[in-house]
């Protein structure tokens, strides 16, 4: 048995055996076949081959099916998805259901974080219009907060700095107590009152501590020595 | 060169995985029943005669398992041919791994694939095409069968091989040569 020397019709010939060739490329390996009889003899043999009957298998077909694993419940539809030139990528319906799952709990955490915000905000508002409310009624009657004293002994003036936590406005303005027992001892407490019911040596005061706690007091209270004096007649010497 | 796949075969057959994964069991039924056969075919060619429905099954079963992984790029049947000759391989090594001196390469083809004359065999010409199948080596007949008696395509030959169009194109007409050769002596 030889062999034709068109490779070409040769490759074809196991198609036209399995008709799986369009009507004109059939016209054409045919024409060539009953010319060439290398090519008529090797597609005698290919359809032999292919009528070569195998041993039958007994396949229960239910018997497979029951074993197939089943795919993910309520999984979003496999996806076919063009992805590059080299060809086409599959998305698993477990893939996407793994991200539908990941962007509900993102979604989730998104609401819970932003309940969070709407709620601290309607606090301030609340906190802070009471505020305003109750300054413009006249005051916070019998609100008082001790404040710590530390005595700044360094400074040899008997200045202290109280610790200063948040009033209502949210502020740390301090304000100075008038009861006696603080005037006795300086800046042993402090209290929220109104303004206007301090004298005038009263708001003095408060002033003067407030610009002390600033460290620029406005009456100078430690007296400065130098620490190394230079007479003229010493710089000539 | 023209693709000896048909054209329609690869749109039903994802219509059918489309349904089997919308939860319609009657889509897998027909999958099975419409490849199922040709499995069969191929796994009895490798020389797995006895062990045929169990290998079909289990391809399926496999092949189910990992459909997100199929590439609508290539026909169902030919992934699943792939899935059915690495389970063979699988097979022939576990089987030289319990020691019985199996060479991995060339069990089951010369020895159980085509010698089971037997019950392929009609008559004495298909005999004799048959001891020249036999005759091939394993690559040669893999190729052969694939080509001629499944009609698959180089490209898709290439695939289930794990080889190159240019490979599979050798190794057919080398046992198309082998072939006439033993039938002309």
């Amino acid at each position: 048995m030889t062999d034709c020397m068109n490779a070409e019709m040769r490759d074809l010939l196991p198609d036209l055996a399995a008709e799986a060739l369009s009507t004109a490329e059939t016209s054409r390996v045919g024409a060539h076949v009953a010319g060439c009889s290398p090519c008529a003899d090797e597609l005698a043999l290919i359809r032999q081959v292919r009528g070569l009957r195998a041993p039958a298998v007994e396949i229960d077909v239910g018997a497979i099916v029951a074993k197939l694993p089943r795919p993910t419940p309520g999984a979003a539809p496999r996806v076919t998805a063009p992805h590059d030139d080299r060809g086409v990528v599959s998305l698993d319906a477990r893939r996407l259901a793994a991200t539908h799952a990941a962007v509900g709990r993102r979604s989730l955490a998104n609401r819970a974080r932003g309940a969070w915000r709407v709620a601290a905000a309607l606090g301030v508002i609340v906190a802070g219009g009471w505020s305003i409310m109750m300054v413009r009624s006249g005051g916070i009657p019998n609100m008082q907060m001790q404040a710590d004293s530390v005595p700044l002994t360094d400074l040899g003036a008997g200045v202290s700095v109280p610790n200063v936590t948040a009033n209502e406005d949210g502020g740390n303005t301090p304000i100075a107590d008038t009861s006696p027992n603080a005037q006795a001892t300086e800046g042993a407490a402090i209290s929220f009152g109104a303004m206007n019911d301090l004298t005038d040596e009263e708001l003095t005061r408060v002033l003067d501590r407030l610009e002390q706690w600033d460290g620029a007091t406005s009456v100078e209270t430690t007296t400065t020595r130098p620490i190394l004096l230079i007479t003229p007649g010493e710089a000539r010497q | 060169m023209i693709e000896a796949e048909p054209g329609d075969d690869t749109a039903l057959d994802r219509a059918l995985i489309e349904r089997w994964n919308a939860g319609d069991e009657q889509a897998a039924t027909a999958l099975v029943t419409r490849h199922a056969p040709a499995l069969a075919r191929y796994a009895v060619r490798l020389g797995m005669s006895d062990e045929a429905a169990e290998l079909v099954q289990d391809t399926f079963v496999r092949a189910f398992g990992a459909l997100g992984t199929f590439r609508s790029e290539s026909s169902l049947r030919t992934w699943l041919f792939t899935i059915q000759r690495r389970l063979v391989i699988d097979r022939r090594r576990a089987t030289a791994r319990r020691g019985q001196e199996l060479d991995i390469e060339e069990v089951g083809y010369a020895s159980t694939g085509y010698d089971a004359l037997d019950t392929i065999v009609a008559d004495e010409t298909s005999m004799r095409v048959t001891k020249a199948l036999a005759s091939l080596t394993r690559m040669q007949r893999e190729v052969f069968v694939l080509r001629v008696q499944e009609g698959r395509s180089y490209k898709e030959i290439a695939q289930i091989l794990d080889s190159s169009e240019g490979a599979a194109r050798v190794h057919y007409h080398n046992a198309m040569r082998a072939v006439k050769e033993f039938l002309d002596d």
